[in-house]
């Protein structure tokens, strides 16, 4: 015996211990069962540490992005409100004002007073108020031309000499204002549409006052546009994007052959070059479970070749993709993208249990490697996007994919094939140009 | 078997002696092999079969679930043998007197005097052994496994087989091993 080579010794023994059939022990079964008892095993739930984990993740990023944007979206309606507040204010201040005017102005109005300036004072309110209603984009200025008139009449005093001191929140001027021209046209005034034309008037001038005063004498048409651009900067789509996304991994050495499920979380970021065009990377973290029969080789074991008939693939990958996008029918609400790309796979940790022929019966054999393999460009990407805005910022995706290999990836360099779809979160990160 | 891994992910009794009785020989046959008793075998076992039950959402087919219970049965041998590698006796094979330990209750004699016969080594030897001839271990893998170098790997899994050879060599004087045969 002492002649047996070592590889005849350890065919000896792995023999012995593929066909060793140990004898059944019925008082095995009430042992595990009260082991059982005393640590009773949990129902295999969805809701174990990782999912809680990733959906605790993704949930508070979903929250944090619909925060952003509602505390957006808020302060856009306060300003809003804030600029509709202090005009209705001033609003309220001229009609309080013109109420004691009114009263003020009977009380001045003296029946001596010459009848054709009150018809004077009629005519330009009313050409303001015709003016308006041909040209409203125009309104204001108008309505400012239509007072001018009055200045003109030698009634009224200049308008424009008039609105620096309303803007300085003089009432009095104001008050002397109106009760110049409700003294000279109590008709007109008390009339609703004339009224508010002086009303308008008014809030632009103040409008416009908030920043500088000096500005209240350049056209109010000036305002109107800068209003409209602030609004178009507001409503304008971020160049920079923050996206997460979760998805299911079906992977397969070929195509359509998937039959455990993975797992893919990430954080990529997006640059838009304009609303069609836009790349995006970033790291998304992969779990791909596979098996296949269909492999060739055998495995090498202590100079022995055992042909392998399964591998069981488990690998734990850093997916770095860089894809392109194009959208189509950007401006709908629910828009289709294409994007097409490379990743790369850092391979973090393989795990591979080979099934082999052992002399007509299965054996298994396992091997781990960590962190050895990185595998940079070697899976193109293909997937069509779903993406429908919630709010300006946030947007939903369903983005269903495919990882397509160009060479093999891992210790076994396998061409494995990744389906799934995406669940996206999107959120446009605006900058100011 | 896929119903039977179901009623045992869902905690189902039956199921679970079903699974348990199903696949103890095999688990059983792994375990035995790197300890020095039945009862030490059944330990493991059931320590192995605890931890199946707890993870066992983790796998489907049946081919993959044997696979998984063969890494899940070696495993708990390993753990067992750290925990009680401090209170073994190191002492040689050498000096051990060949009694082929459950050869008198099995059927299947020689091979279970050849198992006998590695759980007569010393848990050192023994567990490198087993990891690397008969369960496909590297030495790297097993240094690391056992907290060992891989020089001292490859040193017990020599002196380990020249203990084997010894004892066959033994039996056969004996003629124990001719008598099996």
């Amino acid at each position: 015996m002492q002649n047996m080579s070592d590889n005849e010794l350890d065919n000896l023994f792995k023999e012995a211990a593929e066909g060793f059939v140990p004898p059944q022990d019925a008082s095995a079964w009430k042992q595990m069962s009260s082991m059982l008892d005393k640590n009773p095993v949990k129902p295999a739930s969805f809701w174990n540490w990782k999912t809680i984990t990733t959906v605790t993740t993704t949930g508070l990023i979903a929250v944090t992005a619909v925060w952003f944007a509602a505390t957006d979206d808020r302060e856009t309606i306060a300003k809003t409100n804030g600029k509709n507040g202090s005009n209705n204010a001033t609003q309220g201040v001229v009609q309080e004002q013109q109420s004691q005017t009114n009263l003020a102005g009977r009380e001045n109005l003296s029946p001596a007073q010459p009848v054709e300036n009150k018809g004077g004072g009629v005519h330009a309110v009313s050409t303001a108020e015709s003016r308006n209603d041909k040209y409203p984009d125009t309104k204001e200025k108008s309505a400012r031309k239509g007072n001018t008139h009055k200045g003109d009449n030698g009634i009224q005093p200049d308008r424009d000499t008039e609105l620096p001191a309303t803007e300085k929140s003089e009432p009095a001027v104001i008050t002397s204002d109106i009760m110049v021209s409700h003294a000279t046209a109590p008709e007109t005034v008390r009339s609703t549409s004339s009224s508010g034309v002086v009303e308008k008037d008014l809030l632009a001038a103040t409008d416009s006052a908030e920043s500088s005063p000096e500005k209240t004498r350049t056209d109010s048409a000036e305002n109107v546009s800068t209003v409209a651009e602030k609004k178009d900067k507001k409503s304008q789509r971020g160049v920079f994007s923050l996206k997460a996304v979760l998805s299911p991994d079906f992977s397969s050495v070929n195509y359509f052959s998937a039959s455990k499920s993975g797992i893919n979380y990430g954080l990529l970021v997006g640059y838009s070059f304009n609303n069609r065009w836009s790349v995006y990377t970033g790291v998304i973290s992969s779990k791909k479970l596979y098996k296949t029969k269909d492999v060739e080789g055998s495995y090498n074991l202590d100079g022995y070749d055992y042909p392998m008939k399964e591998l069981d693939g488990d690998c734990r990958i850093l997916d770095i993709p860089i894809n392109v996008y194009y959208t189509f029918f950007p401006e709908r609400s629910f828009s289709l993208r294409a994007g097409l790309g490379f990743s790369s796979y850092i391979m973090r940790k393989e795990s591979y249990v080979y099934c082999v022929d052992n002399y007509g019966s299965n054996a298994y054999y396992e091997q781990q490697v960590e962190g050895e393999n990185n595998e940079w460009f070697k899976v193109m990407n293909l997937s069509v996007a779903v993406s429908k805005s919630i709010t300006n910022r946030l947007s939903a995706e369903f983005e269903p994919f495919v990882k397509a290999p160009l060479a093999g990836v891992g210790e076994g360099k396998v061409s494995l094939v990744s389906m799934g779809a995406f669940i996206n979160l999107k959120f446009d990160v605006t900058l100011n140009k | 078997m896929r119903l039977l891994l179901e009623g045992c992910k869902k905690n189902d009794r039956e199921s679970q002696r079903l699974l348990y009785q199903h696949y103890y020989a095999y688990a059983m046959s792994i375990c035995i092999r790197y300890c020095r008793s039945l009862d030490e075998a059944k330990e493991i076992v059931n320590d192995g079969f605890m931890k199946v039950f707890q993870k066992l959402d983790q796998h489907e087919t049946e081919l993959s679930f044997k696979g998984w219970l063969r890494k899940i049965m070696v495993n708990s041998a390993i753990d067992h043998y750290r925990k009680e590698s401090k209170h073994y006796n190191h002492v040689e094979a050498t000096d051990l007197v060949f009694e082929p330990a459950v050869a008198n209750v099995l059927d299947d004699i020689s091979y279970a005097e050849l198992i006998g016969m590695i759980q007569q080594l010393s848990p050192a030897y023994r567990a490198v052994f087993n990891l690397h001839v008969i369960d496909g271990f590297k030495h790297d893998e097993i240094s690391k496994i056992l907290n060992i170098s891989e020089g001292t790997s490859k040193s017990n899994l020599m002196k380990a087989r020249e203990n084997l050879k010894e004892m066959i060599e033994k039996a056969n004087r004996k003629g124990a091993y001719a008598k099996y045969v």
